[in-house]
């Protein structure tokens, strides 16, 4: 029984994760139409920044730091190349931004290096706490405190701000936002920014429980990818929901049937996509039709 | 005899009523304009009597069937076609393509994978009628983006009779043209309306008054008034409609 | 008269100015010594050219067909080994099995069109990928399946062909192109092939001209499938193995990009031109630097911002702007 609880909890951990990594995701989409490639890279040079600034300025720093860089580089692709692509064909955006995320990768390896690394929990969390029915990793329990922290954030910034409302509602539905005559394509970089900078923070914080290597870009868009279609494009809880559902399904099949752990968020998917085409709480959108 | 009814058609956007509780019969042979001002859910009311978005109540009777739920191309086949308001053409195939299309899908081709379209001489032969029949004879290579507005409007209601439609319902035919060709277009109408029904949502109200045999008036998604052109003429609620706007009923 | 300017233009068709090329590619000095690397981009020009038919024709953008050429390249193998060592049954069997999952995806994406489209083909291709790497009974996992040899073509009592030499199966796999390319002309000159134009343009006035355009999507997107698999089954044929690798989205992009780098989009035979030099520059990058990868995806971002009609849509200019 503990058990299972353990994977049912590491389950709700990773998709804590995968729900932060799937927001940026689902922001940039439903927002600009962008498939955005790109994504998975910007969480691993969150990873890769928090392993080398960890020893310069620790894991409280590196934290906010790190972030920071990723939204930077986010930015300045978003402003260099990936905004020429928005209302063109789908296809443009996705094959540039995977352009970059190849080329980008390589850098990573010419940079850091092939092999993987690990990355040190800070020291206050080492361990595991004794939480009556089980013990549990110190870290992780961090780890889900932060990420609800931020997932919190970001729903305060989308319900609670005006500028927040604004992209709520372009993320199902960008026709309106246009007509509403806003500065287009400053809140676009804005949220291509916001996208970047949870992708990095995802990565920052799951870096001491993932083993970081410049292919966990790849593992972690995928799972993305998933989650926004099940979850329904542009949509909050949609990301949160599927998050969590994709982290808890894949954890808790891992123990009982390891082989198709991988496979288990695309049946999801597809059970979900033959009776509710849009998505658990997705809006009918522009895109679909 | 009505060859289209609906009954009680409904359609929410959001919170917006487009279309509400409409009731009508078209009658066979007869030319019906629907008029009325911007938003009254006219073009909405085709969108749905075609197919292309399905009621929220409600139902459409052809021909004493009941195609509420149909898609778009079953309609099409049953024999309702339609023309678009906004220019809805292949506009960077050319304009042979553009007719051959709809003459080679209504003499029931389509699905041949393996025989390449130059054997197929009775679509070709059609397609070259009817470009000539509207008097674009030379211009078959042309893309259509590059022909004049006024062709275009003409093959943009062309393309709708591919089909051979029993029923044809056109939008705004007459949009943005000069009094020339609208008189063109008008008189098209009218000689089209000879050979099948029409259901034509119009502006113009002089063309609507010369061609109708039958008018409904529509407003705020209800119709508002219906009946022939010295009808509506006189009708009060229909002038107190219009008050205001761009449109004179005298 | 009639029958002469069909003649006419039938010999005027740049097909067979590509032909001969590929024909006479392994007498031409120095690179006419890379036999395999010519094999390999006749089997992507038959791969591009088919999916042209869903991207270019259709409109459709399938980020996922990396998934069928794998399903293709593993069917062969898997045949071969446990099946029957012959070459034929292989390849059927790669095209056959490719067809039919590519027509059972097609169900779930033939109502879809843009970004949902896309997304649920590349979410469908990992499926299929983790197929491949986990089912270790069928696919040898990880390590994949080797020693798929190349078995001759004999015509008892007259002749034998030996595969396995490299000159000579490339010139079977170029028959097999040239048959194929053949068919892909027919079909996109077809009616079937008008009404896929009109789907891209406007589907929407394709459905009122009684079109039923979902099943025209999944007919296109089947279709593509079927050379996909061909494809993939004479890639396995080619290097004697399979490994997930044929599966991954890596592929799926390689395709959709030398269709788009030759100009797929505006012309028959960009395919064919992408894929030339999409392979053959990424060999020779990839023996000159190990950093390649940085190249290979800046080639990918540099083709969507200054020449997204691809190569021929750039020397073409202004004439043709879209497929015909």
């Amino acid at each position: 029984m503990t058990e299972f609880l353990s994977f049912a909890v590491n389950g709700l951990v990773l998709g804590l994760i995968f729900a932060v990594v799937a927001l940026g995701f689902t922001l940039i989409l439903g927002v600009m139409q962008v498939i955005n490639f790109t994504h998975g890279i910007l969480f691993a040079f969150g990873a890769y920044f928090a392993f080398t600034l960890q020893k310069f300025v620790g894991f409280w720093w590196a934290l906010i730091v790190a972030p920071i860089f990723v939204g930077l580089i986010g930015l300045v692709l978003e402003r260099l190349v990936i905004h020429r692509t928005y209302g063109g064909n789908p296809l443009f955006g996705l094959l540039l931004t995977f352009g970059l995320a190849t080329a980008l990768e390589e850098v990573i390896r010419m940079v850091w290096g092939k092999p993987g690394y690990s990355v040190a929990a800070p020291r206050f969390v080492a361990g595991s706490l004794d939480l009556g029915f089980m013990f549990y990793s110190k870290y992780r329990l961090l780890l889900a405190a932060l990420t609800i922290i931020i997932i919190l954030l970001v729903w305060l910034f989308l319900e609670k701000t005006p500028y927040g409302a604004i992209i709520k509602a372009g993320a199902s539905d960008s026709e309106m936002v246009m007509a509403l005559g806003k500065n287009l394509p400053r809140m676009r970089t804005f949220v291509f920014a916001i996208g970047s900078i949870l992708a990095g923070v995802a990565g920052v914080i799951a870096a001491p429980i993932w083993s970081v290597r410049p292919t966990m870009g790849t593992f972690i868009l995928m799972p993305a990818f998933v989650i926004v279609v099940l979850g329904g494009i542009g949509s909050f809880w949609g990301s949160v929901i599927a998050g969590l559902i994709v982290g808890m399904s894949t954890s808790i099949s891992v123990m009982f049937w390891p082989r198709i752990s991988d496979i288990i968020p695309y049946v999801l998917m597809a059970i979900i996509l033959l009776f509710r085409p849009r998505g658990l709480m997705g809006e009918k959108s522009v895109l679909e039709v | 005899m009505a060859i289209l009814t609906t009954q009680g058609l409904t359609k929410d956007f959001g919170g917006l009523r487009a279309v509400d509780s409409v009731t009508f019969d078209i009658e066979q042979g007869k030319l019906t304009s629907v008029i009325g001002p911007n938003g009254a859910g006219k073009t909405t009311l085709y969108n749905l009597v075609t197919g292309l978005i399905k009621p929220d109540s409600g139902r459409i009777i052809f021909n004493g069937e009941d195609i509420t739920n149909l898609p778009i191309h079953k309609i099409v086949k049953k024999g309702i076609s339609r023309s678009f308001q906004i220019l809805n053409l292949f506009n960077e195939l050319a304009l042979f393509e553009n007719v051959w299309l709809g003459v080679q899908s209504q003499q029931g081709h389509g699905p041949e994978l393996f025989s390449t379209t130059d054997k197929f001489s009775s679509v070709k032969e059609e397609t070259y009628r009817i470009i000539k029949e509207i008097g674009l004879s030379g211009k078959e290579e042309v893309p259509v983006k590059l022909l004049s507005y006024g062709d275009r409007r003409i093959l943009e209601i062309t393309i709708s009779l591919t089909a051979k439609p029993s029923l044809l319902l056109l939008d705004e035919p007459t949009s943005g043209l000069m009094s020339e060709d609208r008189k063109r277009i008008s008189e098209f109408m009218k000689k089209l309306s000879s050979q099948l029904t029409l259901i034509v949502v119009e502006h113009d109200m002089d063309v609507v008054l010369s061609i109708s045999d039958h008018i409904v008036v529509m407003h705020q998604g209800k119709i508002l008034a219906q009946g022939n052109p010295d009808e509506i003429r006189g009708n009060d609620k229909v002038q107190e409609a219009y008050l205001g706007g761009q449109y004179c009923l005298v | 008269m009639a029958s002469r300017n069909r003649w006419s233009r039938w010999i005027s068709n740049p097909m067979w100015f590509v032909f001969i090329i590929f024909v006479f590619f392994p007498f031409i000095p120095y690179i006419g010594r890379y036999i395999s690397l010519g094999t390999e981009v006749i089997l992507w020009s038959l791969f591009a050219l088919g999916f042209n038919i869903l991207l270019g024709y259709t409109g459709l953008p399938s980020f996922g067909h990396g998934a069928f050429f794998g399903i293709g390249a593993y069917a062969a193998g898997i045949f071969f080994l446990r099946v029957y060592k012959g070459l034929w049954i292989p390849l059927m069997m790669s095209i056959l099995i490719a067809g039919f999952f590519t027509a059972l995806v097609g169900l779930l994406v033939a109502k879809k069109r843009g970004i949902y489209f896309a997304l649920i083909t590349i979410a469908v291709s990992q499926v299929f990928y983790f197929i491949a790497f986990r089912w270790e009974e069928l696919t040898g996992g990880e390590t994949g399946l080797s020693g798929i040899d190349r078995v001759n073509i004999s015509f008892p009592n007259l002749f034998s062909i030996k595969l396995s030499t490299p000159i000579n199966y490339y010139y079977f796999v170029l028959v097999i192109f040239i048959l194929c390319t053949l068919l892909i002309w027919k079909i996109v000159h077809s009616p079937f092939g008008k009404v896929l134009q009109a789907i891209r343009e406007n589907e929407i006035r394709a459905k009122y001209l009684g079109y039923n355009t979902a099943v025209y999507k999944w007919g296109a997107f089947t279709i593509s499938g079927f050379f996909a698999g061909l494809a993939g089954g004479l890639y396995t044929l080619l290097i004697n193995s399979a490994f997930p690798f044929v599966l991954d989205w890596t592929q799926s992009g390689n395709v959709v990009m030398m269709t788009l780098l030759g100009g797929g989009t505006v012309n028959f035979f960009g395919p064919i031109l992408g894929a030339a030099i999409f392979i053959i520059s990424r060999d020779l990058l990839s023996t000159y630097w190990e950093s390649w990868m940085l190249i290979y995806g800046l080639i990918f971002v540099f083709v969507i911002l200054f020449i997204p009609s691809g190569i021929l849509g750039l020397i073409g200019g202004k004439k043709q702007t879209i497929l015909r």
